[in-house]
C-alpha cells in the first residue's frame, strides 16, 4: 500500500522543510520522494496523460521556490496538489488556446478521461475505469482525493476550493454513481 | 443489499482502505464492517477501485526528478527537463539509482551555449597554439565575414590541409554556417568536443565550469 503515512508524519515534512530552510539540499530529495508517486496519481485524476513527469517537476521547483508562503494549517502534501492543480489548469488553458477551441465543458472533460480507456486491459478495471470516468471532474476529484489518497475532508476542500461539507456530499453521490455502474455492467 | 444507516463509519471506509486511520479507530472500524455486509462489499470495492485508479498514474523516475528540482531550487537557474525520449523518464518500477545519464539532463539551451563557445574556443586555438608561428598558423579566413578584406599580410595559402590546424578551425565553421541547423546529436557531440577542448584552452568558462547535473547527496 503506496504511503500509508503520509497523513501522520506532518512533522517530519515539516523538519525536512526546516532542513531544506538551512540549506540542506537532501532535504528537498526526501521531500520529492515521499510526494512525487501521490502528485502523479492526482495528474492521472485530473485527465493528465502525456507528460506527469514534467508536470511534477514543476510542481516541486514552483513549491521550493515558494516555501516561504507555505502554510504550515495545511498539509505540504495538499499545498502541492494545489500548486498541480494549478499548472493543469494552465496547461489546459494554453492547449486550448493553441487549438483554438471553444470551452471545454464538463461533457467534454469527461470524454477526455474515458478516452484513456483504451489503455486498461483488465476487464474487471475497465469497468471500475468506465464508472469513474461517469462522475463529473468535480466528484472524481473528490472522490479520488478520498479514496487514493486518503485525504480528510478539510484537506480535499482547500484543493478543489469548496467546503468540507460539499466535499462530503461530492464523496458519498461519487460513490453511489460507482456502485450503480458496477452493479449495471 | 440493504445500505449501512451508519454513515460516520462509513465515511472513514476510505481512510480504512487507504491506510491512513489511526491503529484505535481503524480497530473499531473493522468490527463494524466484520459484522456489516454492506460495509464488507463496499470496502471491498473501495480497495479495488483504489488499486486501478492508483495504477493508472505512471510509474516516475522519482530520482531523476529529485535531481532536477534540486538543481534547479538550488542554483536559481532555468528548470533542467526530464527529456522524454532521449532516457525515458517514465519506468517500470522505480530505481534507487540516484545517478541520472548525464545527457539527459544537458538542458538545450546549454548546449547551444556550449556550443557558441565551442565556436569562440576553435576560432581562439590557432592564435593560443604555442607551436603556431606566424608563418605557418594563419587565422582562419573563410570566418571572416562580408567581401574579403585585402590582407596586409601576405596569407600563405589557407587551403593547405597540413596548416590549418587541427580540429580548430573546420570544426568553428560548421558551427558557425549552421548552429541553428544542428540535430541534438551533433551538438551534444560538440558538447563533448568542448569539454575535451576544455583540458587545455580556457575561454570564458564561467557558464562552462558550473555543473550540470547537481551533485546527489543521497538520502
Ligand atoms: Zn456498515
Amino acid at each position: 500500500m503506496g504511503d500509508p503515512k503520509s497523513w501522520t508524519s506532518e512533522a517530519t515534512d515539516a523538519e525536512l522543510i526546516a532542513q531544506w530552510h538551512g540549506g540542506d539540499q537532501r532535504a528537498a530529495t526526501a521531500l520529492v520522494h515521499r510526494h512525487a508517486q501521490a502528485l502523479s496519481r492526482f495528474a492521472a485524476s485530473l485527465g493528465e496523460r502525456d507528460g506527469i513527469d514534467e508536470l511534477v517537476q514543476d510542481t516541486f521547483v514552483r513549491a521550493f521556490q515558494s516555501l516561504d508562503s507555505f502554510r504550515a494549517d495545511s498539509s505540504l502534501r495538499t499545498w502541492l496538489f494545489t500548486i498541480c492543480k494549478r499548472l493543469v489548469l494552465d496547461r489546459k488553458r494554453s492547449e486550448r488556446r493553441r487549438r483554438n477551441q471553444v470551452e471545454l465543458d464538463e461533457g467534454h472533460a469527461v470524454a477526455e478521461y474515458d478516452a484513456l480507456d483504451g489503455m486498461v486491459a483488465e476487464e474487471a478495471a475497465g469497468r471500475v475505469e468506465r464508472a469513474v470516468a461517469k462522475l463529473t471532474p468535480l466528484q472524481r476529484e473528490v472522490f479520488t482525493l478520498r479514496v487514493t489518497e486518503g485525504m480528510p475532508y478539510g484537506e480535499i476542500a482547500k484543493v478543489v476550493e469548496s467546503t468540507e461539507g460539499a466535499c462530503r456530499v461530492h464523496y458519498h453521490n461519487a460513490m453511489k454513481l460507482i456502485k450503480e455502474s458496477l452493479s449495471d455492467d | 443489499m440493504t445500505e449501512c444507516l451508519n454513515e460516520d463509519l462509513r465515511d472513514l471506509l476510505p481512510l480504512l482502505a487507504h491506510g491512513s486511520l489511526p491503529a484505535a479507530e481503524a480497530a473499531r472500524l473493522r468490527a463494524h464492517v466484520a459484522a456489516c455486509a454492506a460495509c464488507t462489499a463496499e470496502l471491498a470495492s473501495l480497495e479495488s477501485i483504489r488499486q486501478v485508479l492508483a495504477a493508472r498514474a505512471p510509474q516516475l523516475d522519482v530520482s531523476a526528478i529529485a535531481m532536477a528540482v534540486t538543481a534547479a531550487t538550488s542554483r536559481g537557474t532555468p528548470v533542467l527537463r526530464v527529456v522524454p525520449g532521449d532516457a525515458p523518464a517514465v519506468k517500470p518500477s522505480t530505481t534507487t539509482s540516484t545517478v541520472a545519464p548525464r545527457r539527459s539532463w544537458v538542458p538545450r539551451h546549454s548546449i547551444a551555449a556550449a556550443a557558441s563557445i565551442l565556436v569562440v574556443v576553435s576560432l581562439s586555438i590557432p592564435l593560443l597554439r604555442p607551436d603556431a608561428s606566424p608563418d605557418t598558423a594563419p587565422l582562419p579566413m573563410p570566418t571572416v565575414a562580408g567581401p574579403a578584406v585585402a590582407s596586409p599580410i601576405d596569407t600563405p595559402d589557407v587551403t593547405t590541409p597540413d596548416v590549418v590546424p587541427a580540429v580548430a578551425a573546420s570544426e568553428g565553421l560548421v558551427v558557425a554556417d549552421g548552429l541553428s541547423d544542428l540535430s541534438d546529436a551533433a551538438l551534444e557531440s560538440l558538447l563533448m568536443e568542448l569539454e575535451t577542448l576544455e583540458a587545455t584552452v580556457s575561454a570564458e568558462p564561467g557558464s562552462l565550469r558550473r555543473p550540470l547535473v547537481a551533485t546527489p547527496g543521497g538520502l
